[in-house]
């Protein structure tokens, strides 16, 4: 025998070898069409945020006797969800409910779910309005914006040059936040400028090199926003390696695990957010609601949550006022 | 026991194309929701934009070359049908302006790389940037959703079923197998590919033949921005960041040669839809989605393997 004949015959077996590993547990059949199945879709898998999120949705899921699905796109990449969401609608779940990257480019398949008679709800981030039954909302992203400018015009005494380092420019509810900074500035504080906002794309690393860049091109920056959760990490560690921790304030929105050392130093004072773990939590029980046929009604006291704001006219439900972390309060928190 | 006869090869789309089948029937057992008309009208019609760029990109990858920008392209060609749309508002004005845009883009690659003579590797990387920031400078990183309806019908079209998405993908795909088996455009990129110097001592019209792949891929990637913003119902200058990878992986696991001087536009086609059908295979059955990246690599990497075990005169080790 040649070996050219030995190498086919070891390609043939190759093949048959994966036929039958392919083939051997295919026995078992999922279930179709499940009624009590809820899918919950975040924006981007894989980071702490969204994982807490998934954790409280897990535990809701658990005490309603709901079957829960928690999938998404691997990257923030609004046509990466849209397929995933396309592959999703053959499942029939029960409910839908998503965290949209890009209110308009969700909003198709989203409407295709409804006319598939899936429920839709959206969490976290809105598609277009009228499209989700019920939009869970963090926050009020107005009360959002103008809280974390607060924050920081009270560290900085109401004067000085500040910058914003944001997620990423296209994202729809950190564009609306950056605009509700920039409008309580011009309200309220005139004396502080807005130097400049850049993007450091949710990657700390980048984040870090635009934190550091800042510094450099402003000597006299008074105050870093971070607009999104790895920005403020990022610009915590420049500051701090730049050796200006007290004289550069450093705040914006961010998670308690990764500012816990920054807080805990002192070289931030204040970080905001909210609890994903509730928000996920919430999503679940809205949507055990729907498939009840129920209506949220304003002021509910939702269990693991607590009383919640119901705007009808919105279809928006949201958990709460913003959450601050200092010093006193962040060893409370895990997420 | 030895034949005389040499075995004929075994092409790699081939394999490809079997250990899809494989994975077809494994997932049509074990999910009821696989072999629907709804889930497959659904997933042929992302397939059809990347399947739209990955033609272009068989063409440039057997010419020798390289495309980094298609994604940009894409995505500004995007840009520039919102912006029509906000302007004109008909249907025919937003197509054309799209398919200028992605024309133009590709023209600039072409005259850089066939006229100038330039690395396509180092043109369309500085290209990929330049059209990139330009699409988010012009749309300022907002998403648009204003687009007239007659677009926007494009994606609910459908011919017996089939989406016209996937309609315009298979004869475009057609029209390429013909270009790159039959045409004389064909051959002179194929022997470019092969050869550069032999090309171009040969007296090949070397030049326009690559200014002309390079403007037909920018084409290719305008109308892909079409399907795309009639699917999205939306343009925003990042929407085509994802295609460049699947598209070269499409190309690439297809048979056709990362060195050039191969094409196979059916392997191409194969190649693309693996990607789709095992992501939405994958997601049917509740497989996490990092593990499908994975199995998407690691079939990729058993196809290569595979085609080169069976192929004749290559001896395994």
């Amino acid at each position: 025998m040649t070996r050219r004949e030995t190498g086919a015959r070891q390609g043939r077996l190759a093949v048959l070898g994966l036929l039958v590993c392919l083939l051997v547990p295919g026995c078992r059949r999922l279930p179709r069409n499940s009624a009590h199945l809820v899918v919950l879709v975040p924006k981007l898998l894989g980071i702490p945020y969204f994982n807490a999120a998934r954790d409280g949705a897990q535990r809701a899921a658990q005490q309603l006797g709901l079957q829960l699905l928690y999938t998404g796109p691997t990257a923030a990449d609004a046509g990466l969800q849209v397929e995933v969401l396309d592959s999703l609608l053959a499942l029939h779940p029960g409910v839908l409910a998503v965290s949209c990257d890009d209110p308009n480019a969700v909003t198709p398949v989203l409407r295709r779910a409804r006319r598939y008679g899936i429920h839709v709800l959206t969490w976290d981030s809105n598609a277009q309005p009228g499209v989700a039954e019920w939009f869970v909302n963090q926050v009020d992203p107005e009360a959002l914006g103008r809280h974390v400018m607060d924050v920081l015009a009270a560290e900085m005494g109401g004067h000085g040059k500040f910058a914003i380092i944001t997620g990423s420019l296209t994202a729809s509810n950190l564009n609306q936040w950056l605009g509700w900074m920039k409008r309580e500035r011009a309200e309220r504080f005139p004396q502080m400028e807005l130097v400049t906002v850049v993007a450091g794309n949710d990657d700390q690393q980048l984040a870090f090199v635009e934190a550091q860049q800042l510094l450099q091109a402003y000597p006299d920056l008074g105050g870093i926003i971070g607009n999104s959760s790895a920005a403020v990490p990022a610009a915590a560690r420049a500051v701090q390696q730049a050796g200006k921790a007290g004289r550069v304030a450093v705040t914006g929105l961010s998670t308690p695990d990764l500012m816990r050392r920054y807080i805990q130093d002192g070289t931030v004072k204040t970080v905001t957010l909210w609890d994903p773990g509730k928000l996920g939590a919430l999503t679940l029980q809205v949507a055990a609601q729907v498939m009840r046929g129920e209506t949220p009604t304003d002021g509910m006291n939702v269990p693991d949550v607590g009383p919640v704001q119901v705007i009808a006219a919105s279809h928006t439900i949201i958990i709460g006022p913003p959450l601050d972390f200092t010093r006193a309060n962040i060893d409370r928190y895990h997420f | 026991m030895t034949s005389l006869r040499s075995r004929p090869a075994v092409p790699q789309a081939l394999v490809v194309g079997v250990l899809l089948a494989l994975f077809c029937a494994y997932v049509g057992g074990r999910s009821g929701d696989f072999w629907t008309a709804a889930n497959w009208q659904l997933l042929v019609q992302p397939m059809a934009e990347a399947g739209l760029v990955a033609l272009g990109l068989t063409l440039v990858l057997a010419s020798g070359g390289i495309d980094l920008s298609v994604g940009s392209i894409v995505g500004l060609s995007a840009v520039a049908a919102a912006w029509a749309a906000q302007r004109h508002g008909s249907t025919a004005g937003v197509v054309g302006v799209a398919l200028l845009c992605g024309s133009l883009c590709g023209a600039g690659n072409g005259v850089l790389i066939g006229g100038l003579g330039l690395s396509p590797i180092l043109v369309t990387l500085g290209t990929m940037i330049f059209f990139g920031g330009l699409a988010v400078a012009v749309s300022a990183g907002a998403s648009f959703a204003g687009f007239p309806d007659g677009l926007l019908r494009l994606s609910d079209a459908a011919w017996l079923g089939v989406p016209a998405a996937c309609l315009i993908f298979l004869a475009l795909a057609i029209a390429g197998f013909l270009v790159a088996r039959y045409s004389l455009w064909g051959r002179y990129l194929l022997h470019q590919g092969q050869s550069a110097v032999a090309a171009r001592f040969s007296a090949m019209p070397v030049r326009s033949s690559l200014i002309a792949v390079y403007t037909a891929q920018g084409l290719l990637c305008g109308l892909a921005s079409l399907l795309m913003v009639a699917r999205l119902a939306s343009a925003r200058a990042d929407m085509g960041q994802t295609l460049l990878l699947t598209a070269i992986a499409g190309v690439v696991l297809g048979g056709t040669s990362v060195t050039g001087g191969v094409a196979s536009v059916p392997g191409t086609v194969i190649g693309i839809a693996t990607f789709y059908v095992v992501g939405n295979g994958l997601t049917l059955l509740g497989v996490p989605a990092f593990v499908q990246t994975a199995v998407v690599a690691g079939l990729l990497l058993i196809a290569v393997g595979l085609a080169n075990l069976l192929r004749p005169g290559k001896v395994a080790a």
